[in-house]
């Protein structure tokens, strides 16, 4: 059975215009499906504005849905009250993507560490600091920083803060929302490296989202590919990176610089391959999502039905393709 | 649409840096954030800058435009079109600025002013610099809106910041910078608040005005993808010193200096492998170690690294500047 199991799931937020306007919808998640295995890597990639931070909000039930469910060991998840809420909140945690908005600033590493633990009643209160002690070990830092605040710490080390916050109350399910992103590259492979060590360790499953096709690539296992609320391909990562199904896909991989390796031997700069692989117009408004495809103003192998008929996510060759092609 | 790699040694330089020092005042004295930096930029080239953030890549960019932040300042040379440009009057430089040189920023949202229009603000370069009344900077601006392909410039230059997005107002930041073609432009990380597919646009859209207008670019990033795809020469700051100058063809087949093959290594490559991250984080400017700025989380530091801080030197190749005593050893390779 899936750990973490999300079906047609909708969130849609109203925008008031004015007072006696009908608020217009933003369709910011529009019927998303996946499934989270246990000690797996899921990642959710897309450009911004397409719903991957509504659906982590939504799996971590901090907003309620439209409609849809979410089944965490195969219960639904907006069922949860009391006990069993509190329950699912120390089963799934989340690192946000800026470090340095957080975490509280005037508590200190040891208060913002130790704030859980007392809320769950895992450790008698003696105990408190060692614990603290033996979770910043966990995450490579000393306990010289624990009477410290966030401002005295660098941004990676503020991360490494925010993921022992998480470690805490020893979670099933991580949700990572672009944990990397606000770090330096020497920094990111020093976090990345270390959020593999804690699934080999714990066996945590992780939802990643990113937009960095570079580290999904290398760190996930499945990946579902968002537009504007929906996801138009789910894979496995080896596969979609062989070959992208989705026109969205592929243009998505061929946006991306590309870093020539050590055996990449007749590396020159490729600047002329820019004009081949240009994607026209930018990502509509999810107020106004173009009828049919979604991604079909944009799409470069449109054809007859594609702005009409709004394709299913169909399966093709173990994978999932919303698309007329297929 | 051919690229071709000009022999640099004929040409005067357009840009030349002579040991650049930028302080930051403080109560115990100035910091000294940037030392003794020194590159040359050619015309018509896209020269790299890269570093972690606080490396003072920015700095030296705002210290070419002449816009460094009232706590901070700056000593040495910048030399552009044969005259120094930290001994210029405020006057002739702000007649060189948004003429000469011009610069676009990381954050196209906080750059342009919110209660002006786009045209308005993208005519007033013209007004200043060119003496054109506002009728015919208002009709060039739509020209420079088309030449940075704004969809319906006759709309847009009628709109405010907030009503355009991010990639659009990146464009009206580039329409602003090119619209006294000047001589240099300075991309300080034009790209980072972008998404991919918008990002590849920006920057095939500076590739072709840097073609047709003979412009040169400064382009500032932290991301070597792009380096790869769109410079011709990157210099690798680390804590306010160029460690590294080389091609790019070298950067990516040849590093020489530990820190340049740290940050080529911290990437992503087979899965499974272990990243091989650089240890530890940059210092404070005012914590440096002593002798090798980087030796302290250098993987080959040997004794003779903390001693004396090392010169920038020449490798075998000419065009191979780097700032380490074991540069020319053959033993570890990227």
């Amino acid at each position: 059975m899936a750990l973490l199991k999300v079906s047609s799931l909708r969130k849609y937020f109203a925008v008031k215009k004015g007072l006696m306007i009908k608020p217009l919808l933003v369709r910011a998640v529009d019927g998303v499906d996946f499934s989270l295995d246990e000690d797996r890597i899921f990642a959710l990639v897309g450009e911004s504005g397409c719903g991957k931070s509504t659906v982590a909000r939504l799996v971590l039930r901090l907003i309620p849905p439209t409609s849809g469910e979410v089944l965490f060991q195969g219960m639904n998840i907006f069922g949860f009250n009391g006990g069993a809420l509190k329950a699912f909140r120390k089963s799934v945690q989340i690192i946000f993507q800026d470090p340095f908005a957080s975490l509280n600033p005037r508590k200190s590493i040891m208060d913002t560490i130790s704030e859980p633990l007392k809320i769950h009643r895992i450790v008698e209160k003696n105990r408190l600091k060692d614990k603290v002690v033996e979770l910043l070990n966990k995450v490579g830092l000393g306990s010289d920083i624990l009477y410290r605040y966030p401002h005295e710490l660098s941004g990676g080390q503020r991360q490494r803060v925010c993921i022992a916050r998480t470690l805490v109350v020893s979670p099933k399910v991580i949700v990572a929302d672009e944990p990397l992103s606000a770090l330096d590259v020497s920094i990111q492979a020093q976090i990345l490296n270390l959020l593999q060590e804690l699934k080999r360790e714990y066996k945590i499953s992780f939802l990643f989202i990113s937009h960095d096709l570079r580290v999904v690539h290398y760190f996930s296992d499945t990946i579902g590919v968002m537009y504007l609320g929906k996801i138009v391909e789910y894979a496995k990562t080896e596969d979609l990176f062989g070959e992208p199904f989705h026109p969205y896909t592929g243009v998505l991989l061929s946006s991306a610089p590309v870093i020539p390796t050590s055996d990449t031997t007749h590396y020159a700069p490729r600047i002329t391959h820019y004009a081949s692989r240009l994607i026209q117009g930018e990502v509509p408004s999810p107020i106004d999502i173009p009828p049919g495809c979604p991604f079909h103003p944009r799409c470069p192998r449109r054809f007859e039905p594609c702005d009409k008929i709004v394709p299913e996510l169909k399966e093709v060759d173990e994978r999932f393709v919303s698309c007329h092609l297929y | 649409m051919t690229f071709i790699f000009q022999t640099m040694e004929d040409l005067v330089p357009l840009l030349k840096l002579k040991g650049l020092d930028i302080f930051f005042k403080s109560i115990r004295g100035p910091i000294k954030v940037v030392s003794s930096l020194s590159f040359e930029i050619e015309e018509a080239e896209v020269f790299g800058l890269v570093g972690e953030s606080g490396c003072g890549k920015t700095l030296t960019a705002l210290s070419i435009m002449g816009i460094l932040p009232q706590n901070a300042f700056a000593e040495g040379e910048i030399i552009f079109k044969g005259s120094n440009l930290l001994s210029l009057d405020k006057e002739s430089m702000r007649r060189l600025r948004g003429k000469e040189l011009s610069m676009i920023f990381q954050e196209p949202t906080t750059s342009l002013n919110p209660v002006l229009t786009a045209g308005y603000q993208v005519a007033e370069v013209l007004t200043t610099h060119t003496g054109l009344s506002k009728t015919e900077a208002m009709t060039n601006t739509i020209e420079l809106f088309r030449a940075v392909k704004i969809p319906s410039p006759e709309i847009r230059i009628k709109e405010y910041p907030h009503q355009l997005s991010g990639g659009m107002r990146q464009r009206v930041m580039i329409a602003m910078a090119i619209a006294c073609k000047p001589s240099l432009l300075i991309a300080d990380e034009p790209t980072t608040a972008l998404d991919v597919t918008i990002q590849a646009q920006i920057l095939e859209l500076i590739q072709r005005l840097r073609e047709d207008m003979k412009m040169a670019v400064l382009l500032i990033t932290h991301d070597l993808g792009i380096i790869a795809e769109n410079a011709q020469r990157v210099a690798i700051m680390y804590a306010g010193r160029l460690m590294e100058l080389m091609d790019v063809y070298e950067l990516f087949n040849n590093p020489r200096h530990p820190y340049t093959v740290g940050l080529l290594e911290s990437l992503p490559k087979e899965k499974g492998m272990p990243l091989k991250p650089i240890p530890g984080f940059v210092p404070e400017p005012y914590k440096l170690p002593p002798g090798c700025k980087f030796s302290d989380r250098c993987r080959f530091v040997i004794p003779e690294c903390m001693e004396k801080e090392p010169e920038l030197i020449k490798t075998q190749n000419s065009r191979h500047l780097v700032r380490c005593i074991r540069a020319e050893e053959p033993t570890w390779h990227y």
